[in-house]
């Protein structure tokens, strides 16, 4: 097996093609033809494509389930099927794949073992990911009495339990609630963030312009488009300005200027934020009010999925301020009624374009990546150093960061 | 008096107290104790552990001091062990631990954390009842983990309680149902023969079930997809599976073998007091059998062979037939006792026979045919006379029938005097009937004498069905691990079927094929490809059969003979190693190169 030359990449794939075969070995379909990508350490790189365009296959061959049919691929420079290779890839696949009989506890208690996880860390790592996925108050309950979108908060908590560096994720926001896909995204975040590799497959556009760097998109088994989220959806020939509301003398006056330049192609609209934003909200508040025996959300991530259990204090205290200065420069806030509105897709977009994260205000989009907007093939940016700040201030803010509990 | 109490939380905010510390009651109550707890895993390991405890004891007369020993023991071992499983428990059913809390009783303790707000103290964390460590070392974690996983499927789904409820039905209802004869032979074909017959059964088609359906439906239902994508060898979830099948074999074995071995003590008292004692002296031993070591016939039949080619006429046939003829001629000697005539076998008991079986009785048991038919009923006298050719003889005379096995025992205290100091036992048999009869070289007259406990037999002999189960598992798992799990059940149950047919295959193998049969001569009439073909097959398939087959501990408990040691590792070998090894060595690397996702091919 050839090793990767570059350990930055995770998941290279060369020439891959899968061809189903029926009984008698005829060819009955090519799911994959021909395919080159690469998936770089700390990505977040999104397969879209509608059904039957080769995505999940591509991921089954990652997995070391399908075997190309010609073309190679390599996960961390070995072969997917190498049993090591996967200790360090957590997957969620597209349906629950769980057993009915058990609970949560002891889902996670199994596929931890697998991992070869001590007793105690399998315990402590699944009591964490069961508060994390909020599914606290289901504990007693077996999977098999769960919702759908039950199953997929444990099929996520499955995935996470060997803290990955790949994390590869089919449809994660299939049956969730809004809820449930903000705080997925939220995760997906976090764990970029952490350095860890995300492969996120699903048709929800939504999810993959809100969380990758890049994304690849798939028809007829073929990648048809492949590239930064900015490469792909730049609109060089257009300029978006927004601002607080104008008196009308003052929009009037801008109108005409620009209108003396690029004559009536001109649009002025009141921003709107995007119905998740606002079901966030309203729910937040009702949180406030209300129980609920079924799933919960805004749980905070698992301690040890925002940095090793046995990291040293000062290690962590650099995560939080790291994590917590993120979330003052770019990362999304979304956490009460009073929401400041969200940009709309062309304001991200000409947020791109402008390559100015400090200018974005208010902070309800996405957070750029460190490598967002540089150049395909560039390694992540690491992280400046860390300023002090206050550790309990700074978790609190990575708590509200990604969906936790004030 | 203050006690130490761990303190668990569920979902519900429901708090559970359980006391640090050795458990008095665990230990003088164990599995009444865990039951009432409605701890089921720690009942059912108690309640087998005492059983089997109780077996091997009675199985070593041993005394009321050793019983109480190993009472003491067991109840330290529990007592140390039972909180541990409580906690187990707890956290199986959601119970998340809190802190470890002092306090006069559970309800004090709980107290005593909510007065506190709920929130534990610093100094109240530290965890004592671990839940279960890592027994096993991290390469055998998974395997273990697969597994457990099938063992608490089989729990989940009911099928532990079902099974184990059909084996007690079993065990209680049929020698219930069909009543013995009052004789021994009668009563020992029902409460062992037909009672253990049933359960091999019954556990041999359930371990196919679960076999294939728990691999094939993984498979179909893709949860087998999932943990492929983890850090775990296929060959150690195909080998998990088998280990965990296996445990719950174990175990219904253990359980309805011990109550059938139970319900065999307290019946016998049914019998009268001489069948009684032919009971306990020809069925609840172990008994040894010894033959007359065979004779090397090769050298015979080339003198009589070259004798006979010397005739122009012989020379001139079929040099084939000529030679089985012979054959026939020289195995019919060594065979048949013509009438008035004297036939002496002369069997090695082994040098210290003397006086390891001085005052125990020694059976012959026989087999003869006769050149008429035998019509029911018809009996032939037979005298015998055994001991040193030389010395005092025993005398005995009796009528036996032809073509099935039939035992009579000698004096035991007249058995020291019949073994030569040599340890040789000589039988003689006088033929007084008007016809020959013919004792076959291979089974017409062997000699049992006690070598050991029958409850120490009677476990050799579960073992060997455990050993037959290993084999179903390995089966079952193997068909599943490439077809789907209706057709991976239809076709282990027919090679299960296949396998107690051997009847059918040997007479393909003797007709020469399937087709085109002479239902005059029994042959085929043409060579063809089908024939060749059916026959290397069927013929294979009966050699491995035979070689498997012949291990069959149910029929040897029933006659009190004996299953050594070594006739265990033998079957082990044999039926674990050897075929179950490359049964199993073939599903393992079906299902390694397999493509778990690929869509199912039609």
């Amino acid at each position: 097996m050839a090793a990767s030359p570059n350990p930055e990449v995770v998941v290279r794939a060369t020439g891959l093609t899968k061809v189903f075969k029926d009984f008698w070995g005829r060819p009955k379909a090519r799911a994959v033809d021909n395919v080159d990508f690469e998936i770089r350490r700390g990505e977040v790189f999104g397969l879209l494509g509608p059904n039957g365009s080769g995505k999940s296959t591509t991921i089954k061959m990652i997995l070391g389930l399908l075997y190309p049919t010609q073309g190679h691929i390599s996960v961390f420079g070995q072969s997917p099927r190498d049993v090591d290779t996967k200790s360090r890839i957590g997957f969620l696949p597209e349906e629950s794949y769980l057993y009915r009989f058990l609970t949560p506890g002891e889902t996670l208690e199994f596929f931890g073992s697998l991992f070869k996880i001590d007793a105690a860390e399998r315990r402590n790592r699944a009591e964490q990911l069961i508060e994390m996925v909020g599914l606290n108050q289901a504990r007693t309950r077996t999977v098999g009495e769960f919702s759908k979108g039950m199953q997929r908060r444990i099929g996520l908590a499955q995935a996470l339990i060997n803290d990955p560096d790949l994390v590869i994720l089919d449809e994660p926001t299939a049956g969730l609630d809004p809820l449930g896909c903000r705080e997925v995204k939220d995760l997906i975040l976090a764990l970029a963030r952490r350095g860890k590799t995300v492969i996120l497959s699903s048709h929800l556009l939504s999810d993959v312009e809100d969380v990758c760097d890049r994304a690849v998109i798939y028809y007829g088994g073929r990648i048809q488009a492949q590239g930064t989220l900015h490469e792909l959806l730049a609109r060089p020939d257009s300029v978006r300005f927004t601002s607080p509301v104008l008196s009308r003398e003052t929009t009037e006056k801008v109108l005409e200027l620009i209108r003396a330049e690029v004559g009536e192609k001109v649009r002025l609209e009141n921003p709107t934020q995007n119905l998740e934003s606002y079901f966030l909200g309203v729910v937040e508040a009702a949180r406030k009010l209300a129980e609920t025996s079924g799933a919960t959300s805004g749980n905070r991530v698992a301690e040890y999925l925002r940095g090793s259990g046995e990291t040293p204090v000062g290690q962590t205290d650099a995560l939080l301020e790291r994590l917590t200065r993120s979330a003052e420069t770019s990362a999304p806030v979304v956490t009460e009624v009073a929401l400041p509105p969200e940009p709309t897709t062309e304001e991200r977009l000409a947020t791109l374009i402008r390559h100015d994260p400090a200018s974005e205000s208010p902070k309800t989009g996405p957070a750029p990546r460190p490598e967002a907007g540089a150049p395909s093939g560039t390694p992540p940016t690491p992280s400046a150093p860390a300023a002090p700040v206050d550790l309990a201030k700074a978790n609190e803010r990575l708590s509200g960061l990604l969906g936790g509990k004030k | 008096m203050t006690r130490r109490f761990e303190i668990y939380r569920d979902g519900a905010r429901q708090h559970l107290a359980i006391p640090l510390g050795f458990s008095w009651t665990a230990a003088v109550l164990d599995w009444i104790w865990a039951f009432g707890l409605r701890l089921w895993g720690a009942g059912l390991v108690f309640l087998t552990f005492n059983l089997v405890l109780s077996l091997v004891l009675y199985a070593n007369r041993a005394g009321w001091k050793s019983y109480a020993a190993a009472q003491v023991v067991q109840g330290i071992v529990f007592g140390f062990t039972a909180r541990r499983f409580r906690a187990m428990s707890a956290e199986r059913r959601g119970y998340a631990y809190l802190c470890t809390v002092p306090g006069p009783n559970g309800a004090g303790a709980i107290a005593k954390l909510l007065q506190v707000g709920g929130e534990p103290l610093p100094e109240w964390k530290a965890r004592h009842l671990s839940g279960v460590p890592d027994i096993a070392p991290p390469r055998f974690r998974p395997f273990l983990a697969v597994a457990l996983l099938t063992i608490q499927a089989a729990f989940r789904y009911r099928l532990v309680v079902t099974l184990l409820g059909l084996l007690l039905a079993v065990v209680f209802v049929l020698p219930g149902v069909i009543k013995h004869d009052g004789s021994a032979q009668g009563f020992t074909q029902i409460l062992i023969t037909y009672t253990l017959g049933v359960i091999t059964a019954l556990l041999g088609f359930t371990t196919l079930w679960i076999a294939c359906g728990t691999l094939a439906r993984d498979i179909e239902e893709m949860q087998l997809f999932l943990i492929a994508s983890k850090p775990v060898h296929r060959w150690q979830i195909w080998l998990g599976k088998w280990a965990g099948i296996m445990a719950i074999n174990l175990g219904m074995l253990a359980i309805s073998g011990t109550v059938a071995y139970g319900l065999l003590q307290l019946r016998t008292g049914e019998l009268s007091p001489a069948q009684q004692k032919k009971l306990r002296e020809e069925v609840l031993v172990a008994r040894a059998g010894v033959r007359e070591p065979s004779v090397d016939l090769k050298a015979d039949i080339a003198t009589v062979l070259s004798e006979r080619l010397k005739d122009p006429t012989v020379a001139a046939m079929d040099r084939a037939f000529v030679r089985k003829q012979v054959e026939e001629t020289v195995r019919a000697r060594q065979q048949v006792v013509p009438p008035g005539m004297l036939r002496r076998w002369t069997v090695e008991l082994g040098a210290d026979a003397r006086q390891r079986l001085a005052g125990r009785p020694l059976f012959i048991r026989v087999k003869f045919f006769t050149v008429q038919n035998n019509s029911e009923g018809s009996v032939y006298p037979a005298y015998w006379e055994i001991g040193p050719p030389e010395g005092r003889r025993l005398r005995i005379q009796n009528s036996l029938p032809a073509e099935s096995f039939v035992e009579f025992g000698l004096d035991p205290e007249a058995t020291a005097d019949l073994i030569e100091p040599s340890g040789k036992l000589s039988v003689d048999f006088q033929n007084w009937n008007q016809q020959p009869l013919l004792f076959p070289l291979d089974e017409g007259m062997e000699i049992l004498f006690h070598e050991g406990s029958f409850e120490m037999n009677y476990a050799r002999g579960l073992l060997i069905i455990a050993f037959w189960l290993g084999l179903l598992t390995a089966v079952g798992l193997a068909c599943s691990s490439f077809l789907s799990f209706p057709v991976a059940a239809f076709c282990s149950i027919a090679l299960l079927i296949l396998g107690t047919s051997g009847n059918t295959l040997k007479q393909v193998v003797e007709q020469g094929g399937i087709v085109g049969v002479n239902s005059e001569s029994g042959t085929v009439s043409e060579n063809s490809l089908i024939n060749q073909v059916s026959v290397a097959v069927y013929g294979n398939a009966k050699r491995l059969i035979d070689q498997v087959g012949g291990y069959s501990p149910v029929s040897s408990l029933s006659t009190g003979r004996s299953i050594t040691w070594g006739e265990l590792a033998r079957a082990f070998f044999v039926i674990n190693l050897v075929v179950g090894g490359a049964v199993s060595a073939g599903g393992m690397i079906i299902l390694t190169r397999r493509e778990l996702a690929a869509p199912t091919k039609f």
